[in-house]
């Protein structure tokens, strides 16, 4: 059963001076296993409407049913909340724990599970992110590296083995290196496991590479959800909302402007890199 | 749930009040609360009554605030009342019953007691509603100067207080975000007895001490490699300045507080 956002409003501060609408009427179904790219400006709303997706936010107006359980209901909140995983922006910054499993364990252990369960998960989830459990396990989290604290702040979210994984800029402030890797961690999560993901990112790159659809929001409002294909196509509303172009796009818009004639609009760097090819063997 | 307290009660505005020296203000204060000391008599306690009342119309602040000040007071108020209802000795007996008495004397006293009390919150309150954390700070560390003769860290104290009062939005955000964080973890803050609610903030409260703590080394850095050595020398770029108005609400004042000394001297 997929997360049904439906005509969903949120008004910060509502009734007082300061009330401030942070979302208008938002409608929008995450299907299992979807990987859906959120873009938007800063303060387009984007974190408001994730923080919607476990209830840690509820709906001024419009309502928000995961897998039929609505946000609103205070019973359903601790499961809604176990089967969506929401990974906040710098997610190091929460671990808080003496050791690195124990800090794993706090969400597993939130859930009720009994001790043998919890172990399993713990180990499994570190596997996952590529922190090695024996040597790991019982190091202090706060003397990690910067990438390692990411991954083991990530596990303590992967232990609770979510149904559905929310991502608010998982890339942010890593290397190269480290960004590909918690990518191809997201990429593997949903091959192996049938994860639906959400991810937010200010990177065109990731999300054109990744996603089945991206939602655009802009002050607020939903602009468009659909395949990247067609919200690339919309360049120019793009770039007014202040927003990027994937590299692959902003590379045909320039050599379409130099007058070389581009068939195809491209937002990913290898089916490009396949067409200036094929062309380069054509003109030889 | 952390963004609707408001911090710091300052209430912006432009009245002659607000735009008063902060240092004015803080020696105001201080003769304020001694006239509120030197008044005894029954009649002449009116007189710090109404000088409050034209302080606030002075300094255009709503009476609402008059009671919001007032209101996490209450249950000291009332207590100061009590006691002093029943333990000032006194000779007319207004009410007796069994062991329980009072007198004409402890009902007056009771009530001077805590109409005093009342006058000094709301009095100062004006002094925090009118002056912006930072400029009170300015007026404090200026006030304080003189001190630095005697090697008593004036500036760095002002300093540190600002610093302070910048952080405390900063941080309040942070706790409702790893609030949050391990909210989406399963944490529960609301429900259980009181111990177990303290026990579930720790899951807060060490990632914010690890944050404040990685805040205070990165600003100490900033401030440092901005070539900040402390007071020495420093200039400003908003200089106080004193104007007629500072020197008339003093002089208002000051002549208030001698001619209440006077009155209560005068045997009436």
């Amino acid at each position: 059963m997929p997360i049904e956002i439906k005509q969903l409003s949120h008004t910060y501060l509502p009734g007082s001076q300061l009330a401030y609408p942070a979302l208008c009427d938002i409608s929008l179904t995450i299907e299992d296993g979807e990987f859906l790219g959120i873009i938007g400006h800063t303060g387009s709303g984007k974190s408001t409407l994730i923080q919607h997706l476990n209830g840690l936010l509820l709906p001024t107006d419009g309502s928000v049913l995961v897998d039929g359980l609505d946000t609103r209901e205070k019973k359903l909140r601790k499961r809604i909340r176990s089967l969506v995983g929401m990974v906040f922006q710098y997610p190091e910054y929460q671990l808080f724990e003496e050791t690195v499993a124990r800090d794993v364990a706090f969400g597993p252990k939130n859930m009720g599970l009994d001790e043998a369960e919890i172990k399993v998960r713990v180990n499994e989830a570190l596997v996952l992110v590529g922190l090695d459990p024996a040597e790991f396990s019982e190091k202090s989290p706060f003397e990690l590296s910067g990438g390692e604290k990411r991954r083991a702040a990530l596990a303590g979210i992967l232990a609770m083995r979510p149904k559905y994984l929310v991502l608010d800029e998982p890339m942010a402030g890593l290397d190269p290196r480290g960004r590909r890797e918690i990518l191809a961690l997201i990429e593997s999560l949903r091959r192996d496991f049938g994860t639906g993901i959400v991810m937010v990112s200010h990177s065109m790159d990731d999300v054109a590479m990744f996603a089945d659809r991206i939602a655009v929001l802009d002050k607020g409002a939903l602009f468009m959800v659909d395949k990247p294909e067609t919200v690339f196509s919309h360049s120019a509303e793009l770039i007014d909302m202040g927003l990027n172009l994937p590299q692959a796009t902003q590379l045909v818009r320039a050599l379409r402007m130099r007058g070389i004639a581009m068939e195809h609009d491209y937002f990913r760097m290898e089916e490009l890199a396949q067409d200036l090819i094929g062309r380069w063997h054509h003109d030889r | 749930m952390t963004a609707n307290i408001t911090l710091g009660q300052y209430l912006p505005g432009n009245s002659v009040v607000h735009r008063l020296d902060p240092r004015t203000k803080i020696f105001l204060m201080v003769i304020y609360i001694a006239i509120v000391f030197v008044v005894k008599s029954l009649f002449v306690f009116l007189l710090p009554v109404v000088l409050l009342v034209t302080m606030f119309a002075f300094a255009q602040i709503p009476a609402s605030y008059f009671f919001s000040a007032l209101k996490p007071m209450k249950w000291l108020l009332v207590f100061m009342f009590v006691i002093n209802l029943f333990a000032t000795q006194g000779e007319t007996i207004l009410f007796q019953w069994k062991f329980i008495k009072f007198t004409q004397e402890a009902l007056e006293q009771a009530f001077f007691m805590t109409l005093r009390l009342i006058l000094l919150v709301a009095g100062t309150s004006i002094l925090t509603l009118t002056t912006s954390p930072i400029a009170l700070t300015d007026g404090l560390e200026k006030l304080m100067a003189p001190l630095r003769k005697l090697r008593f860290p004036a500036h760095e104290l002002a300093m540190m207080m600002t610093i302070a009062l910048r952080f405390i939005p900063t941080l309040m955000e942070e706790t409702d975000r790893i609030q949050k964080a391990q909210m989406a973890r399963g944490a529960d803050f609301e429900s259980g007895n009181i111990f177990q609610r303290a026990k579930s903030m720790i899951p807060v409260l060490v990632p914010l001490f690890v944050s404040a703590f990685r805040r205070a080394d990165e600003l100490a850095m900033a401030m440092e490699s901005r070539c900040y050595h402390g007071g020495e020398g420093r200039t400003r770029m908003r200089e106080l300045h004193f104007h007629a108005r500072d020197l008339f609400s003093t002089v208002f004042l000051v002549a208030f507080l001698v001619g209440i000394i006077l009155l209560e001297k005068m045997p009436l």
